[in-house]
């Protein structure tokens, strides 16, 4: 049996000699591999990044579109949103007359809506990943605006 | 037994003069290569941060979410780039200004192509420009672990050997 084996297996191997061609192979694949695997990870890294800002941008179109949406049905009309949770760093919504702001990581973004005063929640609002909102119009006289809550 | 009478001398510790040259000369040559290789790695491990930071700064400009001061400063003199617009890296090339005895360090300044239909004011695109060369410059600086050495907004990013600077960016 051993003789099977051993006919084989070349006997420099069992000597623990390579030949020069292999090392300069494993030398010139580890040198690529080095540079591939920087790049990959680099490319990772900024593919993260890319898809939080990306996640972040979409959030806030989605609530401004939701809002301006919600303040067309009219008086009585309202929606409930969820957010979604947060990629990498929690994001913030934070809703103001002027538009819809997202912060995530240092970083800010804006959705223009329709100006539209905020009722009961002072001049803004804010919205936090996961959580449901009950966005509604409401008229106060001769004026509509918006009436933000969380859903519990 | 022995049919290789040869291994006698091996065993001796005698080489032939043949292989003690081939052997020397692959030293020289290898040594020569290596020098050579390990500048080339560094200049295309620059350059590939470089792009991949230009690709950062271009999505940051696509997606208008900036950080806080130049949000403030966009709304205020860029109203356009707080929308989201389509900003895309055409090409990312270098040149070689040669050694540079301010820095001692060979200088290269990177050159960037972009496209950016959406915006057509030539203030709106130097700002998303600024954006670009930053983040290139900034990855750079990542990428050799070189932000301490370097100035406000990581200009000059330097590597050990390579102190990069940014030109405008090319608008097609």
């Amino acid at each position: 049996m051993n003789n099977n084996i051993t006919k084989y297996i070349n006997i420099t191997e069992c000597s623990g000699a390579m030949s020069v061609d292999f090392i300069f192979a494993i030398f010139v694949v580890l040198i690529i591999l080095q540079g591939v695997l920087a790049l990959t990870s680099d490319r990772l890294d900024m593919v993260k990044d890319t898809e939080e800002l990306g996640s972040a941008r979409m959030v806030a179109e989605s609530v401004a579109e939701t809002i301006d949406a919600t303040y067309s049905g009219g008086e009585g009309h309202s929606t409930v949103i969820t957010l979604p949770a947060s990629v990498k760093s929690e994001y913030k919504v934070t809703i103001s007359s002027s538009g819809v702001y997202v912060k995530v990581d240092g970083m800010v973004g804006k959705a223009c809506i329709t100006p539209h005063s905020i009722l009961k929640s002072g001049y803004e609002f804010t919205m936090h990943p996961k959580r449901s909102y009950n966005i509604s119009t409401t008229k106060d006289g001769k004026v509509y605006s918006m009436n933000i809550t969380e859903v519990s | 037994m022995n049919k290789f009478p040869d291994f006698k001398n091996d065993r001796k510790g005698q080489l032939s003069i043949e292989y003690i040259l081939v052997v020397g000369f692959v030293f020289v040559i290898s040594v020569t290569v290596v020098v050579y290789a390990a500048d080339a790695g560094e200049l295309d491990t620059a350059m590939a941060a470089a792009r991949s930071g230009a690709i950062e700064g271009a999505n940051i400009d696509c997606f208008a979410v900036y950080p806080e001061k130049t949000f403030e400063n966009n709304t205020d003199k860029h109203p356009r780039l707080i929308s989201p617009s389509n900003v895309k890296i055409v090409k990312v090339d270098y040149i070689n200004q040669g050694y540079n005895s301010t820095y001692k360090k060979t200088k290269i300044q990177l050159r960037i192509w972009a496209s950016a239909p959406s915006v057509e004011e030539a203030g709106d695109r130097n700002c998303l420009g600024d954006r670009i060369n930053y983040y290139a410059r900034e990855n750079i600086c990542k990428s050799f672990g070189t932000q301490n050495m370097t100035g406000l907004g990581c200009n000059p990013a330097y590597s050990k050997k390579y102190v990069f600077t940014t030109g405008d960016v090319k608008w097609v």
